[in-house]
């Protein structure tokens, strides 16, 4: 009977014990917050993208987070990696918060080497894993958690051109042609709008006045480099020589719009030919 | 102070004991299903908020062993005592066999629609299973005792 209420005492012991250790675990976990910020970066560097995805983690847990790892992949439907990114955060205390960045580099060529762009433009899905790792309470328990996400490429696309046709437009003024005694001037005043957050390398805005027949009487060129959001009011000054035109036995007729930018080593052009005579009649 | 039930003492009382309502009984009988309930509720909460949808939570269970807890405070130093603590470590040692601890030790694996979470205690797995082993052996050895005692009667 005594060696029943030995056992007995310790059992009672271990348990309580043991159930106050789990529930504090559990009590713990579930003071322990994460989530993704705002403040999403993207850069172009060396002709890659690079996001920079801002996360916090906070602990107002008893126990310290340790050894937390976390890895991001993509891939396309074959199983494929396009890009990966890993973090390893090391610890986090009880009761602090840790503000870190997930950065992922994306390299438009090589998407477009391995067939993704091909892909994308197949509608084939693209895999997105992440992989997150950590112990927790006294290093005692260890959570592996993973998320495989499958994204059908037309859908994203579709949203992003939408945004982007949305956020971008080019709005070109009456030109106004002055005579000298050399030469003549044209001007066009282009008003370019950009108000999405994709930050674009280069902007290139070409101008040809031609004859009637076609024969290019002056160029001008206007290039932005690195394009933020906000209006941007450019005139476009076209100077040609009199005696050219003269000698063409005609005037300006037609005036080609070259917009041209770049984006990460990809190249969009779009061409806009302006008939001054149907202006005039107009 | 010890409260006894006069009408319960009939044969009944042979396999039930005499409930005592004392102090320690009483606190046996509450901090046990406490103990389940407030685990079974923070569980609850952490499923809701990490993994929605998953069924980890076993309330039917935690109820039972919360019962098998509070009639072991009460009849305690009884055969229905004992077994109804066996009772509770066989339904324990079922919960981890049926999640798969035992096979992965200390492994439990779960599953929403894209999110898969491993949680690994093999410390934590040896533990309970030291502490269920003692039950285990707490009980065997009441049974053993109170049938002594049952058949002397």
């Amino acid at each position: 009977m005594k060696r029943i209420k030995t056992i007995g005492l310790v059992t009672t012991c271990a348990t309580l014990l043991l159930l106050a250790f789990i529930i504090s675990v559990v009590y713990s976990a579930q003071n322990v917050s994460f989530g993704l910020l705002e403040d999403f970066e993207i850069s172009w560097r060396e002709g890659n993208v690079a996001i920079s995805m801002p996360f916090y983690v906070k602990n107002r847990g008893f126990y310290d987070i340790e050894d937390i790892d976390i890895f991001f992949q993509l891939g396309d439907g074959g199983g494929q990696t396009l890009t990966e990114s890993a973090i390893s955060l090391g610890a986090i205390r009880a009761g602090s918060k840790r503000i870190e960045y997930l950065n992922v580099t994306l390299n438009p060529i090589t998407l477009l080497l391995k067939g993704f762009l091909y892909e994308l433009l197949q509608n084939k899905p693209i895999e997105l894993k992440a992989k997150a790792s950590l112990n927790y309470a006294l290093s005692w328990l260890r959570l592996e958690a993973e998320a495989n996400i499958t994204l059908t490429p037309s859908s994203l696309a579709k949203g992003l051109l939408r945004s982007l046709a949305k956020d971008f437009s080019i709005n070109v003024g009456n030109p106004t042609i002055k005579f000298n005694d050399t030469d003549v001037a044209v001007n066009l005043p282009v008003s370019l709008n950009y108000t999405g957050w994709f930050p674009i390398q280069t902007l290139q805005l070409k101008l040809e006045a031609k004859n009637s027949t076609g024969f290019i009487l002056g160029t001008g060129e206007i290039i932005f480099d690195k394009l933020k959001p906000g209006q941007i009011e450019a005139p476009i000054n076209i100077t040609c020589n009199k005696e050219l035109i003269a000698l063409q036995f005609t005037h300006i007729s037609n005036i080609t719009i070259y917009f041209k930018t770049n984006l990460a080593g990809f190249t969009f052009e779009w061409i806009e030919d302006i008939s001054l005579n149907a202006m005039k009649q107009s | 102070m010890t409260y006894d039930i006069p009408y319960l003492k009939a044969k009944i009382v042979r396999v039930f004991g005499v409930p005592k309502l004392d102090l320690k009984g009483i606190l046996e009988a509450l901090v046990g299903p406490a103990c389940y309930l407030g685990l079974l509720y923070y569980v609850s909460l952490l499923v809701n908020t990490y993994l929605p949808g998953s069924n980890v939570v076993n309330l039917q269970l935690t109820l039972v062993l919360s019962a098998l807890a509070i009639t072991r405070g009460i009849f305690k130093d009884s055969l229905f005592s004992a077994v109804a603590g066996l009772t509770s470590v066989t339904l324990m040692f079922n919960l981890l066999y049926q999640a798969d601890c035992l096979s992965h030790f200390g492994a439990v694996q779960t599953t929403t629609s894209s999110v898969s979470v491993v949680l690994k205690f093999p410390i934590l797995l040896v533990i309970i299973i030291t502490v269920m082993t003692l039950k285990t052996l707490l009980y065997v050895l009441e049974v053993i005792e109170n049938s002594k005692s049952f058949r002397a009667k």
